[in-house]
């Protein structure tokens, strides 16, 4: 899987794709956090990234977080 | 579950905040070669993965965790400054810091961590301008360990601020302390009369006369020794310097 070592522009037609799985095993991006699913209610607070250029997180229940500014938060609610 | 952060090239710091309940579970951080700083303390995570070979990290803060097993090599860490890694279950021996020349702030405190502290004075950095020891270095703090042995001299630690290291098994000193020095916590060691003794004289030769508030000297509990004659001498010229003294 090295060929995706680096992709940050991956494509199912004209599709963006925001995960590639490979035999149920995620290889792209790389986790950050992985947990157990969380009770409904779990709340991240104070949470915040600082940006060189544009991210995006995904948060594993289908949040999708695009930040542009130098400093963003990411809190949430599950 | 699992979070994703992309492109981790553009991210050059990570805040984790605090979950509640905890989520737990495991934070990997290879792919972010540019981070700076990786703050996730209190999240009661089981692992932190991909930070020890990581030159760019300048703060790594992942304290009161669930963190076990060896403490990794760090040495690869080469801007480290402030490294928290407090109230986890850490095991083994106290890191090698050889290759972390601009360390700031060493926390390994509340672990189970065994062996000797390093003579941290007579650690060298071949090719730097000081050439021996933490120029930078302000709190050494081991605390709640089991490590053995001595203290060690801070001859080449001459910004150093805090020393905790309490709830040990330390007993020794030989060497000298800085001026900068304010707040030192060795109660509950097993440190020898000649320990004691050692620790008030290099007290007392640093010379710290102002801003003296916060100037606490901590030898009492359990397992150390009294001082001698020579030593309550110097234990009353220290408080009549301001220090706040304690000893058994």
């Amino acid at each position: 899987m090295s060929v995706l070592n680096n992709a940050d522009d991956i494509k199912s037609g004209s599709s963006q794709a925001s995960r590639v799985y490979s035999a149920g095993t995620l290889v792209w991006p790389t986790a950050f956090w992985t947990f157990n699913d969380p009770a409904a209610g779990t709340t991240i607070s104070g949470s915040s990234l600082t940006l060189s250029a544009a991210a995006t997180a995904n948060l594993g229940d289908g949040t999708i977080v695009n930040m542009s500014a130098p400093t963003d938060s990411i809190d949430h609610a599950y | 579950m699992i979070i994703t952060l992309t492109p981790p090239q553009n991210i050059t710091s990570i805040r984790c905040g605090e979950s509640t309940p905890k989520l737990g579970g495991v934070i990997d951080v290879s792919d972010f070669t540019n981070l700076q700083l990786l703050y996730c303390s209190g999240n009661d995570l089981t692992e932190v993965n991909g930070y020890a070979d990581n030159p760019n990290i300048q703060f790594l803060l992942i304290a009161s965790n669930q963190l076990s097993g060896p403490i990794p090599d760090i040495t690869g860490m080469s801007s480290l400054k402030r490294f928290w890694v407090m109230v986890n279950q850490f095991t083994g021996t106290f890191p090698d810091i050889s290759g972390n020349p601009d360390l700031e702030v060493i926390n390994v405190g509340n672990n189970n961590l065994t062996g000797t502290l390093p003579d941290i004075s007579a650690i060298e950095f071949p090719g730097s301008a000081w050439g021996f020891g933490f120029p930078d270095l302000i709190r050494f703090n081991v605390y709640g360990n089991s490590f053995t042995g001595a203290i060690p001299d801070m001859v080449n630690i001459p910004k150093l601020n805090y020393l905790l290291a309490d709830n040990n098994n330390l007993t020794d000193f030989t060497g000298s302390f800085p001026i900068t020095l304010e707040r030192v916590f060795v109660n509950s060691n097993n440190l020898t009369q000649t320990a004691v003794d050692n620790i008030l004289q290099a007290i007392v030769d640093a010379n710290r006369t102002t801003n003296m508030a916060n100037a606490i000297l901590e030898m009492g509990g359990t397992g150390n020794s009294a001082p001698s004659a020579a030593g309550i001498a110097n234990r009353n010229i220290l408080v009549g310097r301001g220090w706040t003294v304690t000893t058994n």
